[in-house]
């Protein structure tokens, strides 16, 4: 079930344009999100306070959001810092009704990678690199058109604590 | 020179720091809670994370004075917090232990250095009582206001000569759930949140252990950090999901030892965090292929199916389309002698079966989501639109698409108890069962605050229950335990009364906006006429005149939403926290009470968050062992209540309970009870 939970978040922030970052956005051919550089001031500013915070793993906090249309319990934004630094690591945005990520992910900068293999694939994730130490991925879908309910942001150099078979891929590739 | 020095210090504390990290020593951890408990024979994981270590020799653990070490597997490495430390895990899979105080010893050689790690396990003795029964109604979010709700609406009725049923304060007769004679309320904290959700909270009564946040019968580990609060939450890349302790839940207890049948009813989807705390062991609640899949073929039952009886919504996960493996597991269900049903009209014909899976709603066209973890979450439809009544404006209009013929939850209960108890057979001494009736979208109607959707569900509910007690007062003996409580509470709170006429509170084209203005921007909220009878959490329901008596004396704060626009009567539309009592009519054909109709005077209720809250919730019991839910508990102490009621002789605290109910005069009785 879908509802506007955070609605009162929601359109507070997206009626002003200037701070709605909910989403990415291209802006004169580039794309315009996270750049994983933000602080956690910086984040608060852009999405305003989080509803959860929580502490995890060995040194990681989580920020959640429900802003707009949200699954029952669920978030639409989950962020990652590293605790002790302050380093924004990833975050992901999660779509109640699934959708098309196409403009995000142009043809030449993004490529497939299946899980386990790309004979018999149980997943696939489309993945865009981008400057900064920066991956883009829509879950779940191998091909342009599809649609999807998660666009993930992740720093390449920590995807192998929390996403490794991803990892294992694209250093394969690399290679 | 200043500067030269901060450099000092801070080379030194780098330094430092990675010295620290680089000669972290080596540590043991049992992956299960300080106050572990367990029932004699309970099946439980026991789980060794070892840190800052890659090899791990000389393993020795001990229960008590028995040396369980050869049932643990060889060391595997791991990657544990999302660090690059190195760690093992070594695991003994569904372990149990005799009645009394186990105390857990570990101790290893972990890289040369002997480490230990202790846990103190009680362990409560169960001797069965030969063919009692148990009924656990959860209403998802039943807290006492909902309670409140549901009674202040279905037992405010005013007849054809004006008689209300609520007259000067007192009810002529109370809900059922109501009228059970034992009562206590329920502490419904998680491990790390004062505020649950379902599946935690539905592991604590399932299991009698607390767990985190949408965990669904295991205990937290080491590996949750990659997928638990990072949204990178699929089971198909992240196999850690399902790694966690597992702890066995008392449905597949009762199965696996005494031969129990078991059974849940929902109106949710099968698979949602409530019914799967009876037959499936998962970190994430939302794994709903996994959970479907573990209903098929139990991991504490060898493989053998976790129920006899499945009922509600929910049918993506079983179907071949909506799973990534192709799996028909409705087909694999029928395969073993289950009947499947997809509507009411096939349900009441039910009256045998060796097994019965009804899942009355389902996607158009399934498909594996692209998250690899579930498919669609499809709920029953509400009562209020079962019952085919008009919504408030400000509610959605019903959806049921293909699935129009579905079930009230009082004839889904009907169904499962006489499928489960044997009824209409010529079987002599059928085995007793355990069963879990849920009414879920009390919750999920109070998540988008819509009251109508909400209070009706909480008295479907109840009917639900009326059918129960009504089935266990006519069993030959006093063998069923009945338990009505919810997993954890909500946050509407009942403000007053409403007396908003039908031409506003039902009218979807008469709206008011409400613009506030804020530092980053404004906000725009839409109104409708029911907002009297329904303040939502985010909207104000604030006072738009400037005059402070609409506020019991304070301009400004929430109180009476003054309209602008011009009505016939300016007293029609308003809300009085002060005066007046609910009034309504009822559906003689339904048996529901009317939302609708001149003279209905409705209830009005606030919502805060729109989520769950820390609040304790009401427990109420009847049968034998009823008496064991008195007073304030812990969640988990539900658990060993009704394994108690059921593996104890309780005839002198029942007697206790019958001698109050019936003392003819001696005790007061409450008046409608």
């Amino acid at each position: 079930m879908k509802f506007a939970f955070g609605m009162f978040a929601g359109v507070l922030l997206c009626a002003a344009p200037l701070f709605c970052q909910t989403d990415p956005v291209v802006k004169e051919g580039q794309l315009d999100w996270f750049r994983l550089t933000e602080s956690r001031t910086d984040v608060a500013k852009q999405l305003g306070l989080p509803k959860m915070v929580a502490a995890f793993g060995a040194d990681f906090e989580s920020w959640q959001y429900q802003l707009g249309e949200v699954e029952e319990e669920g978030f639409s934004h989950q962020l990652v810092f590293r605790k002790s630094t302050g380093e924004l690591i990833s975050i992901a945005r999660n779509y109640a009704t699934e959708r098309t990520v196409d403009e995000w992910f142009p043809a030449g900068e993004t490529v497939a990678y299946f899980y386990p293999a790309s004979e018999k694939p149980e997943y696939s994730v489309r993945v865009r690199k981008l400057s900064g130490d920066r991956l883009l991925l829509a879950m779940g879908i191998s091909k342009p058109g599809q649609v999807t309910g998660q666009v993930f942001m992740i720093r390449a150099s920590e995807l192998q604590a929390f996403y490794p078979w991803l990892a294992i891929q694209l250093t394969a590739v690399k290679r | 020179m200043f500067l030269r020095s901060i450099q000092r210090t801070l080379v030194a504390t780098l330094a430092f720091t990675a010295s620290l990290y680089a000669q972290a020593s080596p540590n043991v951890r049992i992956l299960l809670p300080e106050r572990t408990r367990l029932l004699e024979g309970q099946l439980v994981d026991l789980v060794l994370e070892v840190r800052n270590a890659r090899n791990v020799t000389n393993l020795s653990v001990t229960a008590g004075s028995v040396d369980i070490t050869s049932k643990f597997s060889a060391p595997a490495a791991a990657t544990l917090d999302c660090n690059t430390a190195p760690a093992v895990v070594v695991r003994a899979n569904l372990q149990s232990f005799a009645a009394g105080t186990v105390d857990l010893k570990v101790t290893m050689q972990a890289d040369g250095a002997t480490v230990t790690d202790s846990r103190s396990i009680l362990v409560r003795p169960f001797a069965i009582t030969p063919n009692r029964n148990i009924i656990l109604f959860i209403g998802d979010a039943l807290g006492t206001a909902y309670r409140d709700a549901a009674r202040l609406v279905s037992r405010s009725i005013v007849d054809d000569k004006g008689k209300s049923s609520f007259r000067d304060g007192f009810f002529d007769d109370l809900l059922e759930m109501d009228k059970m004679p034992v009562s206590g309320m329920s502490m419904t904290y998680g491990t790390d949140s004062i505020v649950p959700d379902s599946a935690n909270t539905g592991t604590a009564w399932a299991t009698g252990n607390k767990s985190f946040l949408n965990a669904v019968n295991v205990f937290g580990d080491g590996t949750d950090c990659a997928w638990r609060f990072t949204g990178l939450q699929n089971a198909a890349t992240q196999p850690t999901i399902l790694d966690n302790p597992r702890v066995e839940n008392l449905w597949q207890y009762m199965k696996r030892r005494f031969g129990y049948r078991t059974g849940i009813v929902t109106t949710a989807a099968v698979t949602d965090a409530t019914p799967a705390v009876e037959g499936a062991y998962t970190g994430f609640r939302q794994t709903r292929l996994e959970i479907a899949r573990q209903y098929r073929e139990n991991p504490m039952l060898n493989g053998r199916p976790a129920f006899d009886v499945i009922l509600g919504g929910g049918a993506d996960p079983f179907v071949a389309s909506g799973r990534p493996d192709g799996r028909n597991l409705i087909g694999e269900f029928q395969n073993l002698g289950y009947r499947y049903v997809t509507n009411a009209t096939a349900l009441k014909t039910v009256t045998f079966a060796r097994g019965l899976i009804g899942l009355f709603k389902g996607s158009a066209n399934p498909a594996p989501a692209s998250n690899g973890i579930a498919t669609a979450d499809v709920n029953m439809d509400v009562a209020y639109d079962k019952l085919g009544f008009q919504r408030p404006a400000s509610e959605p209009l019903p959806n049921f698409g293909a699935y129009t013929d579905q079930p009230m939850l009082d004839l889904m209960t009907q169904k499962a108890i006489d499928v489960l108890s044997g009824a209409h057979t010529l079987f002599v001494s059928p085995q007793p069962f355990i069963l879990m009736v849920e009414a879920a979208s009390i919750d999920k109607q109070s998540h988008p605050n819509q009251a109508a959707g909400q209070v009706w569900d909480t008295i479907e509910l109840d009917k639900a229950v009326g059918v129960a007690r009504s089935w266990a007062a006519k069993r030959p003996t006093k063998d069923t335990l009945i338990v009505v409580t919810g997993d954890h509470d909500q946050s509407m709170s009942i403000i007053g009364v409403s007396n908003t006429p039908d031409a506003d509170y039902f009218d979807r084209t008469k709206t008011q906006k409400i613009s506030l203005t804020t530092p980053v921007g404004d906000q725009g909220f839409t109104v409708y006429g029911d907002s009297f009878a329904n303040a939502r959490a985010a909207l104000p329901f604030i006072n738009a005149s400037t005059d402070a008596s609409n506020n019991t004396g304070v301009a400004g704060t929430p109180g009476v939403f003054k309209p602008t626009s011009v009505v016939a009567d300016p007293a029609a539309s308003t809300y009085s926290t002060y005066f007046g009592s609910p009034a309504y009519k009822m559906d003689a054909k339904s048996g529901y009470p009317l939302n609708s109709g001149a003279g209905t005077r409705r209830l009005a209720v606030g919502y805060r968050t729109g989520d769950h809250t820390g609040s304790s919730v009401p427990v109420t019991a009847e049968g034998p062992g009823a008496l064991l839910f008195t007073g304030y508990m812990d969640q988990t102490d539900i658990f060993f209540k009704m394994a108690t009621a059921i593996s104890t002789d309780t005839t002198d605290i029942d007697k206790m309970v019958d001698t109050l109910v019936n003392s003819a005069g001696r005790f007061p009785t409450s008046v409608g009870k």
